[in-house]
This record gives structure tokens, C-alpha cells and sequence, in this order.
């Protein structure tokens, strides 16, 4: 067992390894973990076997992001399918101590599927935290946060409040329009780099701006496309990075596919599943399963990692006892596509025709990769834009260390997994890198602002804009400069990195 | 309380941020690979960052009599990482620097966290090899690697990790820092203290320095995977070889039962007919290579076997990978997977193996063996499963015939694996009342308090009157 490339990624990085746990979560159906183990959500006895089979050998280790900063056994998964046997065997208490234990991993997935013994201890970890919840309550800040993700409208109008007054508490960082650091005590460690809120957010943009070609579900758009396709953004890329969004649309519209966006945008629920807050999880997922099948549409199209997982897994897992929603969960599943899957279909037979002379590396985000299976598509994608060279990074299925709210939770561990990330990528000397996740995009330029590096972060579909955008094509430059560096509208597009040899 | 004073002087000793002894942390403590062992918590477990602090906490240990069980990574498969009850569990897992990395002379001086993957990879880039290569090595430390005199698949042709240390940095019993050896090839000041700490198993010092030799990486390898009708003609291949003045740099072998549930897994394609196979890389000069290869392919087919050459890397890692994906695939067959070590001289590998399958047809268990054939360090896989009492007394009951079986071919119960407190009841057998005296006096006048690792490997009368952890049998 050697551990070098074992990120389940070939060393060429075309084509992911099918790991035994990758294999079962393409299974579409929501039952891809077996009926049994569905259960595991509600209750940690359900993975009883998984908790079992563990061998201590320890090959986590190995793989483990957090492991290999802290190295401390209570840090990698062998120590804690160990607590969360102890947990189940009534060995120790649901005390605050055992949550911070299994509050501290980045649910990357590498421990699974490098596993030996196949033990799927990143859903181990967060079934111990589902049974710690339960045990315990939701700790009252989450819980307050939880149900502001509940509430859509207010979600909504919260967010866009707090884009017109974040300049009170984040402060602008010297030569970086696209970069805000915190200012007050907002929750936000000081020494994180983040985007700031975007002032307009995707679906009011996609609303007003006819050249996007795409729709708001509520009002009634000409530009009907052959096929339709239902855009599920996520907090992300509506709220921070709405030009994902934009550049997403645009594509698919080259592609003769209508995109269409919700008005109203809601959170997954991953972030309160995450954090063990099952019943919250289990509320939006009926909300958004109920919303998201009333949008007439041949197929519903993401293009953050998270949010992926979420339609096309975890709605299905929480509702599979659901008399009324339960079958429509597993469709939606179904039919959901990352982004990436749906245009490396169809890249051959509409190639971009815009050139972009660059040497491009990819970061895989664990969501996709492990999560869905998902990592040759973007790499045919990013390969298909003439000019480009994909040059490989030593470890691309290696955590970023970003893990959503994990960064805000444990900023430094989040911070030294990102500083090996950006190592990673300045090695491989690049124009610029991609990825397709925005959660992987806030980390990554983080991280390479803390390295001093201006690299471009895209993702893949921002690339593929640029392509598509051939002089003549539609779209204009981008509203706002953000992540954007002169690109234009021109046929050949060179970015202005700052390529490391 | 005296425990609590304990604790207090640790912290002074190292600081509060590295001394462990909340419920939770000790629980991810209470185990190392072993399986079936039994949960014993530690007092707490302690990070040392260097030499002083590791003696400054074994110190304070002795002054207390409190047992330190030293711990790498916690990959031993014989219980030398589990800790006793009431220990300090001291982790070196944070001291993982290459201190130096010497091309010209050839050698490595690293601290005993670095993990061995890490080494390889470090020495690779500098055309070098640091060739003992377990199974763990993606995981294991070198300080680990050292207490147990850890092996690999490379042993044949390149030794195990005794015959690559030449210098260590030890902390004694009584916290005094002892340094043997040094970064010479030639080093004949002294007793060879370095042999002796090598494979001590934490019993002797904590080891807080290691030097050791590399050599040259092969610039040419060659992978063949050979199938045979009949155990014996696999056993027989393996002697010709040898016997043609070929060492191949491993020599796997797999017999029927690990072949059926590692394909069944892995779908590697290896042959479901095979009463055997071996898997058989050669490296070297691309000339000695070609010449060896020929050897080799020429003495197999003798024996009957088939035999097909790795035509690519691609290839040649897919089979490796299959090699690789036989502890798992043997893991996932069963709840409980109970490696063991018995080593026997190479001719008599077929004996042992006959051996082995008459003892698990005696007992009705299923024992897979897998290999390092070329060494004679044989790893029988016992399936079972720890919660059916009945068939775990079987079990006992056979290990015990193949650790009888084992010696009784001129072998040892461990080739790389250690004794720790597994095999313990067992050594007396394989050594007689002179050579466990002869032990038993190292043990007291490097320990005589008998405080580190306890209960491990030998057991002593000391001073104290303690005999360190119960025996399990």
C-alpha cells in the first residue's frame, strides 16, 4: 500500500480511479448505500457493520488532510470510528468534548475510499455527529443559523442586506478588487481572505439581462432553447459569485440549452447535515424537492460540488420513508447532472471556437470526485478549448481544506491544509487553475493570496465562457471585473498570471 | 494523588497543548493494529517535540514508575503499540523531520515520526532507495519501523530494516540520552548496541534519532506473474531460482484460498485455476535484468508454470496493485482478519504451507496464505470472526499449531511482525531456559525498573516485583 498518488486520481490525472466507494455513490437512486445504511441519518446503529469492519490499520492516515497536520490519532478516521463505537456501545458520554472530536474533519472522503477494509468512515463521522445532535441538542448559534437557512425569503433579504453593508465589516484588500478581509468580529477569523457579496445576485441578473439568454422561473422568457434545463446555483454562486452563474448560462445557450434559474434561491441543507442537524436537513430538502419538480425542465444542472451531492444523494436518503415525497426525491436524483457531465456529452459536436493560450491545472473537489464520481468530464472539457495544455498538480483530489463552513470553524487547520493546496498548484506552474465548486474557488484564491500569488481561480464553466465568447458570439464582458482580468470578448484570450516555473 | 502530580509534571515538563488525558483523546489511544486486543485506556499520552522533552518525560516517568509505551503510528500488528494500564502513551509521531539527507555518503538521519513513505519518496529524489518496504509503509514511522525490525516484500534481496540502520539516538530508562553508531558503513567501537535496539520493541529506550545506509536506486524492474497446478511446483520454482543465482527483488506467492478471495474482490484477472501463484519482480542494470528474466522464465516453466511478463508500467502496477489489495480483499471477506508471521527457512515454504492447510481443515477455519517467499516469511490470513466464541477457540488452537509447525521446521514465530504481547506465551518455545535468561538480563540492566513498554515481548521479574501487564493466552 503505497501512498504517493492515492488521492483516486491516476497520476495522469485523466481518469479517476473507480474506487469501490465511488462506484456505489453514482447510484442515482438514493439507495446507492443500500436501504439499511439510508437509515444511517437517524440513527449511528446503521453503519453498526462499517464501525466493525474497521481494521485500525491505520491506512487513513495516509490520506487524511487533518491527520496529516495535527497527526493525532483523535484527528483521522481510525480514532473516530473508535469514538463512535464507544458512543453506540454506551463505552463514553455524548459529552461537548466528543463533538469537537468529530467536528474536526473536512468530510473529504479520502478515508473511505482508500479504505482497505471498505469502511465508510466519513459517513461514520457524520452519523456520530447526527447521534451527538440528537443526544445533545443543536448548539444554540447553529440552530439560529440553521433556520435563517430555512427561511428562504429571509435568507434572501438577509443576504442582500448584508451586500450593501458588508463594507462595514470587511475592508478591501490592497490590489485585489475581487478580495475583502474582516474588519469586526463577524464570525470570520481576520486572517481569512473571502469575496465579498455579490451587489446583484444571479437570478435578479439573469432577470434583467436579456443577452443571458436564461430565466428567473417566475417570469416568461422568448428565448425558448431546444432543451431546458433547471440551474440549481446554491448560496455560493448566487450570492458571492453570480458571474459562475452567468457564465453557466451562456454556455448551456451555446449549446442550444435554456437555462433556467430559480427566483428564489434556498440552501441545500448540507451545511446543517453536516453539522448533524438532520431534521433541519430533512425540512429543506422537502421544500426543495417539491420546488425544484414544479419547474418544468428535461434536466436540472448544477455546478457546486455540495449542492450536488445534495440533490443528487441526500434529498433521496431523507425522504426515502416519505410516503408523498419520497419517489419524486429519487427522481429529481435522477435527473440531476453536475454541469460538467451534461456539456462533455455534447463538447465534440459544438466545440468552443475562441482560443485561450494557457497552461490550465485542475483541482478536483472532494464532493465531485468522491462524491459523484466526477473528474475525467471537466478534464475533457478543459482539454477541448484549443490552445490550452491541462497540466496535472501532484495531488488534484486532495482536500483544498475549504469544507464550507469548516474554514470559518477551524480556521487554521483550514489555513495549513489550504497552504499545501497552493503549493500543489504554484508547483505545477500554471496560467491559471480551475475547479468546479465555489466553495473550492473561495479557498483556492485564498489560499494563493496567502501564498502571494495572483493566479486566476476559475471555474471550469468560466473557462469555457471564454471560449465560447467568440468575437462575434453572444454576451458581452463581464458586469463587474471580479475574477476577471481583461479577457474581453476576444477570439484568443492570455491571461495575465503570475506563472510560477 | 500521585497520578495527578504525574500529569502536572508533563505539563511542565512539555506544556499543556501536548498532554492528552480527556476520556475521548485517551480512547483513540487504546488500540494499535492488533487485532481482537483487548481497550486499555492510558493515563495520557504525551507529544514530545524533541530529544529533551522525550527524556524530560521519562524522567518523570521514572520517578513515578509509571510505564511509557512508546508509539509511532500505531501500525504493529503484535501489540507493541497498545498501551498498558496506567501508562504514559509517548507519541513521536510529531518528530518527523529528515534531519539529513547526505547523497554523497549515502545515508539518511531522520527523527522517528517520519513516515517510511515519506523516506522513499525524499531518497527517490536524489536517486537513492531505502529499500525495507512493509506493507504499512504509507503510514508507519521509522521509529516504528525500528522498534519492530519492521520487513517488507524486498527482504530477499535487500534485508529487513536491521541492515539498513548504522546509528541511533536512544533515551534510556532513567531519561539519559545514549547516542551508538554513526553515519559510517564500517563501525566496529564497542558492543553493536545497535542490533540490539533494533527490533526491541520500546522494551530497551525510546529511540529519538535514526541514521540509516541507502543504496542506489535500480534504474530497471521487471514484474512476471507466474501460475502453477500444483503448490508444490511453485515451491520447487522458487528454490531453481535461487539456485540459478538469480535473487529477485520480491517473490510473492499466494495460494489457492488468498487467490480465489482476492480475485473475487479485486477482479484483477489472476488465474482461479492456480493451486499458486507467485508474483516476482526483478530490478537491477536493464541488462541484468533481461538476463534474469530469461532465468527465471526458464525455471518456471520447467515446474509447469505459466508465466507472463508485465509487457508496461501500467501492467506491472496493476499487478502490484492486486498484490497490494490482498490484505483488504482478505479483510472484507470476514468480520475478523488475523495475520500471522510464521517464518521458515526458504526450501521448506512448501512444507509450511502443506502444514497450514492440514491445520485449518483440522479445525474447520479458512486460512488464506499469502507470502514473501523468497525470504520464507509466510503471512497465513486467518477469516473468522471474533464475536463466534466457538470458532475463536479454534482458532487459538491452530495458531498455536502453526506457531508448533513453524519451529518445528527450523523457523521462528515472527519474520517482521514482532512479538508484543501476541505471541509472547509462545517464545519460550523457540528459545530454551539460557537464551530467555540470557534476554531477561538485558532487559534488567537497561530497565530494571521495568517501566518501558511493559509486558511486551518478555516478560520480566523487576526489582519492583511487577511483571508489567497480565499474559494473554
Amino acid at each position: 500500500m503505497r501512498r504517493a498518488d492515492g488521492d483516486g486520481i491516476a497520476r495522469d490525472g485523466t481518469e479517476p480511479r473507480v474506487t469501490h466507494t465511488g462506484e456505489r455513490r453514482v447510484g442515482p437512486d438514493g439507495s446507492w448505500l443500500g436501504r439499511e445504511a439510508v437509515r444511517r441519518h437517524d440513527d449511528l446503529g446503521a453503519l453498526r457493520e462499517d464501525i466493525r469492519r474497521c481494521l485500525r490499520c491505520g491506512a487513513c492516515q495516509a490520506v487524511c488532510p487533518v491527520y496529516r497536520e495535527e497527526r493525532r490519532e483523535e484527528s483521522v478516521a481510525r480514532g473516530r470510528i473508535r469514538l463512535a463505537l464507544e458512543l453506540l456501545e454506551g463505552g463514553l458520554d455524548p459529552t461537548e468534548e466528543m463533538v469537537r472530536r468529530f467536528d474536526a474533519c473536512t468530510s473529504c472522503g479520502r478515508c473511505a475510499a482508500e479504505c482497505p477494509a471498505g469502511v465508510r468512515a466519513d459517513e461514520v463521522i457524520l452519523a456520530a455527529r447526527a447521534e451527538l445532535v440528537r443526544r445533545r441538542g443543536v448548539p444554540w448559534v447553529r440552530r439560529a443559523v440553521f433556520s435563517g437557512l430555512k427561511a428562504r425569503r429571509l435568507f434572501g433579504a438577509g443576504l442582500r442586506l448584508a451586500a450593501r453593508t458588508q463594507d462595514v465589516v470587511l475592508r478591501h484588500v490592497d490590489g485585489r478588487p475581487d478580495l475583502r478581509r474582516a474588519r469586526l468580529p463577524v464570525g470570520l477569523d481576520a486572517r481569512r481572505v473571502v469575496a465579498p457579496l455579490a451587489r446583484v445576485p444571479l437570478h435578479e441578473r439573469v432577470a434583467t439581462d436579456r443577452g443571458l439568454r436564461g430565466r428567473p422561473d417566475t417570469s416568461v422568457s422568448s428565448a425558448r432553447l431546444p432543451l431546458r434545463a433547471l440551474f440549481f446555483p446554491g448560496c455560493l454562486i448566487s450570492y458571492v459569485y453570480p458571474e459562475i452563474g452567468e457564465a453557466l448560462v451562456r454556455v448551456l445557450a451555446a449549446h442550444g440549452i435554456e437555462a433556467v434559474v430559480p427566483a428564489e434561491q434556498q440552501c441545500c441543507g448540507l451545511p446543517a447535515l453536516v453539522y448533524g442537524d438532520v431534521e433541519t436537513a430533512r425540512e429543506i430538502a422537502r421544500e426543495q424537492v417539491a420546488r425544484l419538480l414544479d419547474v418544468p425542465a428535461d434536466v436540472i444542472v448544477t455546478a457546486c460540488a455540495t449542492c450536488g451531492i445534495s440533490l443528487k444523494r441526500t434529498f433521496a436518503e431523507l425522504l426515502a420513508d416519505d410516503r408523498q415525497l419520497g419517489a419524486p426525491a429519487a427522481e429529481l436524483a435522477r435527473r440531476t447532472v453536475d454541469v460538467t457531465e451534461l456539456l462533455s456529452e455534447r463538447v465534440e459536436q459544438i466545440p468552443p471556437p475562441g482560443r485561450i493560450e494557457a497552461r490550465v491545472t485542475y483541482h478536483d473537489p472532494c464532493h465531485l470526485l468522491r462524491g459523484q464520481g466526477v473528474g475525467r468530464q471537466p478534464r475533457d472539457l478543459i482539454r477541448a478549448v484549443i490552445g490550452v495544455e491541462l497540466v496535472e498538480m501532484a495531488a488534484p483530489g486532495t482536500c483544498c481544506g475549504g469544507a464550507g463552513s469548516f474554514s470559518l470553524t477551524h480556521p487554521d487547520l483550514s489555513l495549513a491544509i489550504g497552504a499545501r493546496k497552493a503549493e500543489d498548484i504554484l508547483a505545477a506552474g500554471v496560467d491559471l487553475v480551475t475547479t468546479d465548486c465555489p466553495g473550492c474557488v473561495m479557498q483556492l484564491s485564498d489560499s494563493l493570496y496567502r501564498h502571494g500569488s495572483a493566479l486566476p481561480v476559475l471555474h471550469v464553466v468560466q473557462l469555457l465562457d471564454r471560449a465560447y465568447r467568440a468575437p462575434d458570439g453572444p454576451g458581452g464582458p463581464d458586469e463587474d471585473q471580479r475574477a476577471d482580468d481583461g479577457a474581453g470578448t476576444a477570439g484568443v484570450w492570455r491571461p495575465a498570471g503570475d506563472r510560477v516555473a | 494523588m500521585s497520578a495527578d502530580r504525574f500529569v502536572g509534571e508533563l505539563v511542565r515538563a512539555i506544556g499543556r497543548e501536548r498532554v492528552l488525558t480527556a476520556v475521548e483523546d485517551l480512547a483513540c489511544y487504546a488500540y494499535d493494529a492488533t487485532p481482537a486486543a483487548p481497550r486499555i485506556y492510558p493515563a495520557a499520552v504525551v507529544f514530545p517535540a524533541c530529544t529533551d522533552e522525550v527524556a524530560a518525560v521519562i524522567r518523570a516517568a521514572a520517578a513515578h514508575r509509571t510505564p511509557v509505551v512508546a508509539r509511532g503510528a500505531g501500525t504493529s500488528l503484535s501489540g507493541g503499540a497498545l498501551p498498558v494500564d496506567g501508562a504514559v502513551v509517548l507519541s513521536l509521531a510529531g518528530m518527523d523531520a529528515i534531519l539529513d539527507l547526505d547523497a554523497e555518503n549515502m545515508v539518511a538521519v531522520v527523527q522517528p515520526g517520519l513516515v517510511v513513505a515519506d523516506l522513499v519518496a525524499a531518497a527517490e529524489r536524489v536517486g537513492l532507495l531505502y529499500p525495507p518496504d512493509p506493507a504499512s509503509l504509507a503510514m508507519a514511522t521509522m521509529g516504528g519501523s525500528v522498534a519492530e525490525c519492521a520487513g517488507g516484500l524486498r527482504g530477499l534481496k535487500y534485508g529487513v530494516t536491521r541492515d539498513y540502520v548504522i546509528g541511533l539516538e536512544v533515551v534510556l530508562a532513567d531519561g539519559s540520552v545514549a547516542r551508538f553508531g554513526g553515519r559510517t558503513v564500517k563501525n566496529v567501537s564497542g558492543y553493536d548496541m545497535i542490533r540490539l535496539f533494533v527490533g526491541s520493541e520500546g522494551t530497551l529506550g525510546v529511540v529519538t534519532e535514526i541514521t540509516v545506509r541507502l543504496v542506489p536506486l535500480p534504474p530497471a524492474r521487471r514484474t512476471l506473474l507466474v501460475s502453477f497446478e500444483a503448490l508444490a511446483a511453485a515451491g520447487r520454482a522458487v528454490a531453481g531460482i535461487i539456485a540459478g543465482k538469480v535473487v529477485p527483488a520480491t517473490m510473492e506467492l499466494m495460494d489457492r484460498v488468498a487467490i480465489e478471495v482476492v480475485e473475487s474482490f479485486t477482479h484483477a484477472g489472476l488465474p482461479l485455476s492456480a493451486a499458486a501463484i507467485l508474483l516476482i519482480e526483478l530490478d537491477g542494470l536493464p541488462e541484468v535484468v533481461a538476463h534474469e528474466a530469461i532465468v527465471v522464465e526458464q525455471v518456471c516453466r520447467a515446474e509447469g508454470g505459466a508465466v507472463r511478463v508485465a509487457v508496461d508500467d501500467e501492467e506491472r502496477d496493476r499487478l502490484w496493485a492486486a498484490r497490494r489489495g490482498a490484505f483488504g480483499a482478505l479483510a472484507r471477506h470476514s468480520p475478523t482478519t488475523i495475520v500471522e508471521d510464521a517464518t521458515v527457512p526458504r526450501s521448506r515454504v512448501p512444507d509450511m504451507i502443506a502444514a497450514l492447510q492440514q491445520i485449518a481443515r483440522r479445525h474447520g477455519i479458512t486460512i488464506a496464505t499469502m507470502g514473501h517467499a523468497g525470504d520464507g516469511n509466510l503471512h497465513p490470513t486467518i477469516l473468522t470472526d471474533e464475536r463466534d466464541a466457538d470458532e475463536m477457540r479454534r482458532v487459538h488452537a491452530a495458531v498455536d499449531e502453526v506457531f508448533a509447525a513453524a519451529v518445528s521446521l527450523g523457523g521462528t514465530l515472527s519474520g517482521e511482525h514482532g512479538i508484543g504481547t501476541e505471541k509472547k506465551p509462545y517464545l519460550t518455545r523457540e528459545f530454551g531456559a539460557a537464551s530467555m535468561a540470557a534476554m531477561r538480563a538485558v532487559k534488567r540492566a537497561l530497565d530494571p525498573q521495568g517501566i518501558l513498554n511493559p509486558g511486551k515481548l518478555i516478560d520480566v521479574q523487576t526489582a519492583a516485583g511487577q511483571t508489567g501487564a497480565e499474559s494473554r493466552e
